[in-house]
């Protein structure tokens, strides 16, 4: 992806909606260098913030988490993650911080917060990672706790030279987390032990696939993965124990 | 097997930091484990275990890095090299070897010992040649015989292909010469782990050397003779020492606070041809600051400290200056640092030419200000003489060194044992550098550095310093702005394509959206 192919799609990927009070949709924009907090089809609010590539919410709604799709942060090799305060009845957004993520693990696409909120894990497409920080209860994110490195390549040469995370998420029984690896054609499955991820198993895809977006189905133990280097959709199984999973084949 | 420990056992502790004490700067930052690899094999299986688990490798063999880039990985791995000493076995690629762990003082012994041969390297005894080398390696003999990198014949590297598996590979002229090149002064924890360097020809070691030095009492001076001493010692390295039988001549003038009393020069010198036959040079030297007001004194000559030379073997010689004869080897043992840990922060810059009375008038102010009693905590400026026959243009295209029209090398040092101090410290000298690199000489866009052009020539990737980050052109201040940082960018990309091997100041791979 060129940067300025990401800026024109910024704000479709960046974009979420936020159930307020008396049913007032207030929505958050990512734009190139700023949030913009919209409320009725009406901008109230813009807060600084570079390259918000991905927007996320914390369960509780009182906080809102924005990956910052950069490869240099303070003048070190590396992405960063910033998280917001959400004022409950305007929506307003207040910066409560921004951390660096670990060394290498540049342009963060993604980002998922643990069900119990207390951590956040960020893809890094550039450096390949996984980074895991902890989310205290006044939402402010801590240095990064853990990092996991994945190598791997598939036969693009151009978007597949070396593994990029490309999406995270929690499967809907919270305790396990679901990596796509567009660049490694791989999904990864970790076991989530209070923040520390454990692997539970590397599943290939379709060779060139290059998987990307993960949809969790909140009612039952499957997610559905959309690929997006060939035109695959593809569903899965996940094993509420074991955290294994398997390709459903559609009959 | 490499030997592996964890935060449990109790070797963990004692060994986890290297010789600047500043890092791991908490237990948080620090590895989760380390490994003690004997050979090439140990090193492949134990990168491959820690490729495997996903975490972060990086690589120590005698733990003299200056900066984070080594004890500060959080969760990740450390692989420690120092018990990699094997020497030369049939079948080598050259006629000498010195392996990673290999400290720099054994390394001067084995060699000479055994064949009456020497490298050109640091004068540090505990410096591990594995980091220092492919660094550059420069020492009190490379006006004589230029860096170590440009005697290197071929390097023994374990890199991670694009499978993420650990190979060992051999770098040569022949075979991998991008990488060769790469790893002939880029600096440590870029491409791969070097566990070899092999050289078919090392220059024969000295016979002997005098050393000796002046001390100028800071009682007595002034501005004017201050200024006058730094432009003595800059002028001779532009004039005379450019001349080649001076390039057995190494000196260093130690500047620091006049709380310190004195400021001091000292040196070390040898004929070309390794005797100590005829002192006409050095006497020509000496007699150069005969109106300064020193006093001569018979030191030995260190980076990071002068002091009375404690050399056994050392004989005072008969005449008008203070010079003591030794044999090359004592001398380069006896004198060398043990540089026991502390906390530490260096910088360095190349000079191409003499220093200007502005400049040095700027030394003088900064070391002359009275401080509240912190005067002393000031850092010191070690201006080293360079040049000779560093300044061979053939090694130009074939290293990874581009430093080869500089006569001096400043390196500035700052010691200290109580955390407390950190901030301040650090401020002093930060602020000390960027007010001599802020004169008119200086390009506005680069103001604050020593940039590469007519004054300097950047800055020394062994005497690492993270305030460059705050440049988006530091790799050009350590590579220059030549085609030679974006040949490394290409030479990362082939073998290392998912930066395995990163730190703060590594090669940086290009941006792959941009």
């Amino acid at each position: 992806m060129h940067r300025r192919n990401f800026l024109q799609s910024v704000s479709a990927l960046a974009l979420i909606d936020s159930e307020r009070a008396r049913s007032e949709t207030v929505r958050y924009v990512g734009r190139s260098n700023c949030i913009e907090v919209v409320r009725l089809g009406k901008k109230i609010q813009s807060v600084t913030s570079s390259s918000p590539m991905f927007l996320t919410l914390s369960r509780d709604r009182k906080f809102l988490f924005a990956v910052n799709f950069i490869d240099n942060f303070e003048g070190l090799p590396a992405g960063s993650v910033e998280s917001f305060y959400i004022q409950p009845q305007s929506g307003h957004l207040t910066l409560i911080g921004r951390r660096s993520l670990s060394l290498s693990s540049t342009f963060p696409r993604h980002c998922a917060v643990s069900p119990n909120g207390r951590h956040l894990v960020v893809a890094a497409h550039g450096g390949g990672t996984y980074n895991v920080l902890p989310v205290d209860a006044s939402g402010e994110l801590g240095p990064v706790m853990q990092v996991i490195k994945e190598i791997g390549c598939g036969p693009d040469p151009a978007r597949q030279a070396s593994a990029h995370p490309h999406s995270v998420a929690f499967d809907a029984s919270g305790r396990f987390l679901i990596g796509t690896d567009l660049g490694s054609d791989r999904i990864n499955v970790f076991r989530c032990e209070d923040g520390h991820m454990v692997r539970v198993q590397r599943k290939s895809t379709a060779s060139g696939s290059g998987p990307a977006t993960i949809i969790v189905n909140p009612a039952q133990p499957t997610f559905t993965i959309l690929h997006e280097l060939k035109p695959l959709v593809a569903r899965y199984q996940l094993d509420p124990q074991s955290g294994l999973i398997r390709e459903i084949l559609y009959g | 097997m490499a030997v592996h420990i964890e935060a449990q056992d109790p070797r963990f502790r004692s060994v986890l930091k290297g010789h600047n004490l500043r890092w791991p700067a908490s237990p948080a930052e620090a590895v989760h484990s380390i490994d003690f690899c004997e050979d090439s094999g140990d090193v492949i299986s134990a990168l491959q275990r820690v490729v495997d688990e996903g975490r972060r490798p990086t690589v120590r063999s005698g733990g003299h890095c200056y900066e984070d880039f080594v004890a500060n990985n959080p969760g990740g791995a450390l692989l420690d090299l120092s018990l990699i000493t094997a020497g030369h076995s049939p079948g080598d690629p050259g006629r000498y070897r010195i392996s990673a762990g290999q400290q720099l003082g054994d390394t001067y012994l084995n060699l000479y010992k055994r064949y009456g041969v020497t490298i050109p390297a640091g004068s540090c005894y505990t410096v591990g040649a594995g980091g220092h080398i492919t660094g550059g390696g420069y020492g009190l003999l490379s006006r004589l015989h230029g860096l170590t990198v440009d005697w290197l014949s071929a390097v023994d590297i374990v890199t991670i292909d694009s499978h993420g598996k650990a190979l060992l590979l051999r770098a040569a002229k022949s075979q991998h010469p991008d990488l060769f090149r790469a790893c002939r002064g880029a600096g440590g924890g870029n491409f791969g782990v070097i566990t070899s360097y092999y050289f078919d020809q090392l220059p024969n070691a000295p016979q002997e050397v005098v050393t000796g030095g002046v001390s100028f009492d800071w009682d007595s001076m002034s501005e004017t003779r201050f200024v006058d001493i730094l432009s003595k010692f800059g002028d001779y390295w532009a004039t005379r020492g450019k001349q080649e039988d001076t390039w057995g001549l190494f000196s260093i003038l130690n500047l620091s606070h006049r709380s310190g009393g004195f400021l001091h020069l000292s040196f070390q010198f040898c004929n070309p041809d390794g005797t100590c036959r005829d002192l006409a040079v050095i006497n020509e030297f000496l007699d150069r600051f005969e109106d300064c007001g020193g006093s001569p004194e018979h030191l030995s000559i260190q980076a990071d400290k002068i002091g009375p030379n404690k050399n056994p073997a050392s004989v005072p010689c008969n005449g008008q200056h203070a010079l003591s004869r030794s044999p090359w080897l004592e001398a380069t043992i006896n004198g060398a640092g043990g540089s026991s840990g502390a906390r530490a922060k260096y910088k360095s810059a190349y000079m191409k030419e003499n220093f200007t009375a502005d400049q040095a008038k700027k030394i003088y102010r900064h070391f002359t200000q009275m401080d509240g009693g912190l005067e002393a905590r000031r850092p010191v400026l070690a201006v080293d003489s360079f040049g000779g026959a560093v300044n061979r243009r053939v090694s130009l295209g074939e290293t990874a060194c581009f430093q080869r029209s500089s006569i001096m090398k400043l390196q500035y040092l700052s010691f200290w044992r109580d955390a407390a101090e950190d901030a301040e410290r650090l401020k002093w000298m930060n602020d000390f550098y960027t007010d001599l690199y802020s004169g008119d000489e200086v390009p506005p866009r680069y103001t604050g550095t020593p940039y590469p052009g007519k004054h300097y020539e950047g800055c020394y990737i062994n005497y690492p310093d993270r305030d460059m980050l705050a440049y988006s052109f530091w790799p050009q201040l350590y590579y220059g702005d030549g085609d030679l940082y974006p040949f490394l960018q290409d030479v990362k990309m082939r073998y290392d394509p998912h930066n395995i091997f990163h730190h703060a100041m590594s090669i940086r791979p290009k941006s792959e959206l941009l």
